[in-house]
């Protein structure tokens, strides 16, 4: 061993068994650093093909150098002879052929290291692209089942009305209505065109939100709009409901404006409308007063009223859709909920606008619209 | 024979009617609640004979009141049928794993089916 070590030129590696052979072609050529280790041979002589012949070698000029001390000069001379042909024979063969397994051991390695870069490479592509579809499919999920859930909420409320229209049906034409003395008989028939005129609501309804709850529900806010003539037109409008419940509805500018802004014209009339309609079917009596005023950034319209006002575990949640408060379904049955989800939705797609509300349950609601002044 | 005791949770006043003067009619007596924490109150102390619950009250959710009143020592052997609009396949299979004796949809059954339905169960119930 303590010759291969020298032939070595060997330097121990520390906490290593191995040694460092200078020797190896790939130190030579490849400008391998010194202290790297060889990756074919591990520098260890049994591996080693280019080490093993150098050792044999020497062993072999050693051995010689015996025989002629100590056997027939002439006799050492013709194995000497021959046994440095064979030597320099074998030494040719072996170098070649123990240089072409290094060389084809290190393309070999070198080939597989690019393979493996690109696998590597690959399975991370294949990783993100996984990754992304994952995503993608997590995605189209939650919309599915937002539709789902859509579609499960949407037929309950149309299921709702049709079975009291189908019940009160079915009780008269079993004759049931014969029984019923004559106010139970026009509860009935007013319950009847109550519900149906309700589905009428909710059909429009739900044609609208399902459209605004598409996830690329997207308007064209480019009208522009002088909010102040707007509103006090949508406020007329309501005027005869307003009388027959026997509340005061006005219409009051507390700036001087100006009041253009830009917007949808369309939506935006929807939106003041169920401002208004809320207003109405949640005031029992008193007042709704719309205003309108401006500052230098934007326009800021509020419909309030002194009506039931909104508890405030509801406060939160009736923008959402379906959503309707406690006490306005204790009192008043129809409603499907949509209305200030609608709304909701169309302020979204004005870019600077909001919606907002301020209410004390018993006392009143003030929602609040706000969009940006147009200059 | 006194007259079956029926209590209904519902929060619609139109269905509250309609069922109400059917099952009347039809010699139960009929007892309303409009929300679970009501419904659960009334079960503890009326002990009707069956309960109908719808499942969407409002806001409230009427698993959690079946929940209750599966729970509650005093009204968890009271029959109770689901009786709603709410078509939701899980709501379904939730309603009865938890101890619903049915499920049955409203706008599917006229009043005089569901009288029906309510008076075939107590029979059932009586025969055990
Ligand atoms: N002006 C108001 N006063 C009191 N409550 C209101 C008012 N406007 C809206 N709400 C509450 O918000 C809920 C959602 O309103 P909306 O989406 O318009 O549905 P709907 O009016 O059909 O119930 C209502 O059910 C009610 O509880
Ligand atoms: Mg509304």
């Amino acid at each position: 061993m303590e010759s291969a070590e020298k032939l070595n030129n060997g330097k121990k590696e520390i906490g290593g068994s191995s040694y460092l052979n200078r020797n190896c072609w790939l130190v030579k050529n490849l400008n391998y650093a010194p202290y790297k280790r060889c990756q074919y041979c591990e520098y260890k002589f049994r591996n080693c093909l280019f080490l093993q012949y150098q050792v044999i070698s020497l062993f072999l000029i050693v051995f010689i150098f015996l025989l002629f001390l100590l056997i027939d000069k002439t006799i050492s001379a013709l194995v000497v002879i021959t046994v440095f042909a064979l030597v320099i024979i074998y030494g040719y063969f072996f170098n070649n052929s123990t240089e072409k397994i290094i060389k084809a051991n290190f393309f070999q390695k070198k080939a597989k290291d690019a393979l493996k870069e690109l696998t590597d490479h690959l399975e991370q592509r294949v990783g993100e692209q996984t990754k992304d579809i994952q995503e993608k499919a997590v995605r189209l999920e939650k919309l599915l089942k937002m539709r789902s859930e859509f579609l499960d909420i949407a037929s309950h409320q149309l299921r709702t009305p049709t079975s009291v229209i189908k019940g009160t049906l079915s009780m008269m034409k079993e004759g049931d209505m014969e029984k019923m003395p004559v106010e139970e008989k026009t509860r009935f028939i007013e319950g009847m065109f109550q519900k149906s005129v309700k589905l009428e609501g909710i059909i429009d309804d739900i044609l609208v939100a399902s459209e605004m709850d598409t996830a690329n529900f997207d308007i064209k806010a480019e009208d522009k709009i002088e909010l102040d003539k707007f509103v006090e037109k949508a406020v007329s409008e309501h005027q005869f409901d307003a009388q027959e419940k026997k509340l005061a509805l006005t219409f009051e500018k507390l700036s001087n404006g100006p009041f253009k802004i830009k917007g949808s014209a369309k939506y935006l009339e929807q939106v003041i409308d169920n401002l208004l309609n809320n207003a109405l079917k949640y005031t029992p009596q008193g007042s709704i007063s719309t205003t309108i005023k401006n500052d230098e950034q934007n326009v800021i319209v509020a419909v309030k009223d002194t009506g039931i006002g909104i508890p405030k575990t509801d406060v939160g949640k009736i923008f959402n859709k379906f959503i309707r408060g406690q006490n306005a379904r204790n009192v008043y049955t129809d409603g499907s909920g949509l209305g200030l989800f609608i709304i909701k939705r169309v302020m979204d797609q004005h870019p600077g606008s909001k919606v907002w509300v301020e209410s004390e349950e018993g006392k009143g609601s003030t929602f609040y619209l706000q969009f940006p002044l147009l200059k | 024979m006194p007259a079956f005791k029926i209590l209904f949770i519902e929060d619609d006043p139109d269905q509250i009617f309609l069922y109400t003067t059917k099952f009347k009619l039809e010699g139960y007596n009929f007892i309303c609640a409009k929300n679970g924490i009501d419904g659960l109150k009334l079960a503890e102390k009326e002990k009707p004979n069956l309960i109908l619950l719808d499942i969407l009250l409002g806001n409230e959710s009427g698993i959690d009141a079946l929940k209750n009143l599966k729970t509650n020592k005093k009204t968890k052997d009271i029959p109770v049928i689901v009786f709603t609009n709410f078509t939701k396949k899980e709501t379904v299979e939730q309603s009865l794993a938890l101890g619903a004796v049915d499920y049955i949809i409203k706008s599917k059954v006229v009043p005089s089916e569901i009288v029906k339905k309510v008076a075939e169960t107590l029979s059932k119930k009586r025969v055990k």
